[in-house]
């Protein structure tokens, strides 16, 4: 009945805005008498309005669902839109300066980072399994080519085509796992899947969903745990970082993290609730691996890319814990979480980018001996963005991790699960852990003497400003956490 | 007159697991996105099945997208095997290996 479907266009007004500014650059890439850097700043205006249409819906209250309930506006999908456009805002600053002064690569490199950011904003919206696999795919197509995107450069191409191979497997792994829940509950809509299993239990306390939902849950699992790189899924994260450009290196470890998790969330959260005890128990084991993995192989590393690969995978870890707790304040803590973990890495990266050699880029830990006081920007900048990831107060990182490590203990007491316990301990010695390799870049810029003279590229004015931005949220958020956190309460699903 | 559906789904599965078994054992990259390719067309045939057997629309409908997923998957991938064929005259992903640490 084409006629009773109405569009309320102004609850979809952050997606569509991103779609008009895709168009936009699409359409100003055709002409050669516009400067190619224009394109740029399009982008950022255009995800800027989205993200203030966001935060006004937020305060306005204006949810609703949209294409018969497939598309949820709610508090969840605006934050997480929040969380995503300032990703993508941060990364296009980052980016101006790092592309060069090559015209033929401006154009594609925004439009795919938009449609990326609308594969995110898709997913984190999506209350119907195909939605969020569209936006998945959307989103994992326009990285793919992003990772290679420096076509001359055989790193980027290799990782590239390491990204697509894995990336392209978990894909398929998501899409088994939908095929056989819609077997065992016949439908794929998520409030409607959480009725089902609701019906399910209320026949008799003893029925079982059945194996198919089983089987179904661990292959979206799986497939969420390539997405997002937790161990034992996150082999391909070092690679593709490493591979990757610098600025693209940051926007996969922020926004398509956020937005895995946000889809993860939701079908757990919303559809799932029923099979609690079972998954909660493969959740914490997940996070203990994700955090010692991660930050015990990033102490190895003499690649900083490489060293932040697994900090990120690590971070992973910390968020799962959150969402271990299985209650609205991890799921909050988690989101808040995200947010901050988002300015703070691409913060971390951009410092990567400012600390450029002119022949190329500086990535080995030892290539920062010195620098600290011949380039105090750089060093401070660093120091900054390598403390709040370790948690450092007064730094925002202290905050998320505060918050994740109070609502498990929370948790665990209310429920009297040890598991939970051990979980928050295990995730304080990994927090020490990870302070010795973030540590170690600090030491090296500031007490070591350099061994060769590098010669270094001016700072470019827009990613200084980028990284400005970075700086101040994750000073402000540390100082004034209730800036954030009273927001995110709201937010949970009960 | 119609198998029943746990033919289909058997089926299904067993081209599932052809294709992961191919993606974990094969080292020329087409053939490891080929296996791919097969995943994703298992995961059809059990939406397929399963539409049919529910009577519903949605599952056929849910295949349509998949398939045009797939085909943009296509386009993209064989694309970057290009790009990085050029740099190193072979696709093998064993010999493809100067990123680790």
């Amino acid at each position: 009945m084409p006629s009773d479907i109405i569009i309320n266009w102004s609850l979809i007004m952050p997606s569509l805005v991103i779609v008009a500014t895709m168009l936009i650059v699409l359409i100003f890439d055709l002409f050669d008498a516009i400067s190619k850097k224009v394109l740029g700043y399009i982008t950022i205006a255009g995800a800027g309005i989205a993200l203030v249409e966001s935060v006004r819906m937020l305060r306005t209250e204006s949810f609703g669902t949209q294409f018969e309930g497939m598309f949820e506006v709610d508090a969840y999908s605006l934050f997480f839109n929040i969380i995503f456009l300032v990703s993508t805002i941060l990364v296009v600053l980052i980016s101006l300066s790092y592309l060069g002064r090559d015209d033929k690569k401006q154009g594609p490199y925004y439009l795919l980072i938009l449609l990326a950011t609308l594969g995110m904003m898709l997913m984190a919206a999506g209350n119907e399994l195909i939605i969020v696999f569209l936006g998945l795919e959307l989103m994992s197509l326009s990285l793919y080519v992003l990772a290679g995107y420096f076509r001359d450069n055989p790193a980027s191409s290799e990782a590239g085509m390491k990204y697509l191979l894995l990336g392209a497997f978990a894909s398929a792994f998501f899409l088994y796992g939908i095929a056989l829940i819609y077997g065992a509950t016949g439908t794929t809509s998520i409030p409607e899947i959480a009725q089902y299993l609701t019906d399910l239990t209320a026949e008799s306390e003893t029925a079982l969903p059945g194996p198919f939902l089983f089987a179904g849950v661990f292959l979206l699992i799986v497939g969420f745990g390539f997405k997002v790189a937790i161990v034992p899924f996150h082999q391909w994260a070092p690679d593709v970082y490493e591979g990757a450009p610098t600025t693209i290196a940051a926007f996969i470890s922020a926004g398509p993290k956020a937005a895995g998790f946000a889809a993860f969330v939701r079908i757990f959260m919303e559809a799932l609730p029923n099979i609690d005890t079972e998954w909660n128990t493969v959740l914490i084991i997940l996070a203990i691996l994700t955090m010692t993995v991660g930050n015990v192989i990033a102490i190895a590393q003499t690649n900083i890319k490489r060293m932040l690969a697994y900090s990120s995978i690590a971070h992973a870890g910390y968020v799962l814990i959150g969402l271990a707790a299985a209650n609205s304040e991890g799921t909050s803590s988690a989101i808040m979480y995200l947010f901050i973990y988002c300015v703070m890495n691409i913060g971390a990266f951009g410092a990567v980018i400012l600390a450029r050699t002119a022949d190329g880029e500086s990535l080995m830990i030892s290539d920062y001996a010195g620098l600290g006081f011949k380039k105090p920007l750089i060093g401070m900048l660093m120091s900054l963005m390598l403390l709040s990831l370790a948690g450092f107060p007064p730094f925002a990182g202290f905050v998320g991790k505060f918050y994740i490590f109070k609502s498990a203990v929370e948790a665990g007491v209310e429920a009297e699960n040890n598991w939970l316990i051990w979980l928050v301990i295990v995730g304080a010695i990994n927090t020490a852990i990870s302070a010795f390799y973030y540590l170690r870049v600090i030491v090296t810029m500031y007490m070591r003497e350099p061994e060769d003279e590098l010669e270094f590229k001016p700072y470019p004015s827009t990613l200084v400003i980028g990284l400005v931005l970075a700086a101040i949220g994750v000073i402000l958020l540390g100082i004034l956490p209730s800036l954030i956190v009273d927001h995110v309460q709201v937010i949970a699903f009960n | 007159m119609s198998l029943p559906l746990e033919y289909y789904l058997v089926l299904s599965a067993l081209l599932f697991t052809i294709g992961v078994i191919g993606v974990l054992i094969r080292r020329n990259a087409i053939i490891i996105f080929m296996c791919i390719e097969l995943m994703l067309n298992a995961a059809n045939l059990a939406f397929v099945a399963i539409s049919r057997h529910l009577g519903q629309a949605e599952g056929q409908l849910f295949v349509i997208f998949v398939m045009a997923v797939a085909a943009a998957e296509v386009a993209i991938g064989l694309a970057i095997i290009v790009s990085v064929f050029k740099h190193r005259e072979t696709i093998n992903v064993d010999e493809i290996n100067s990123l680790k640490g």
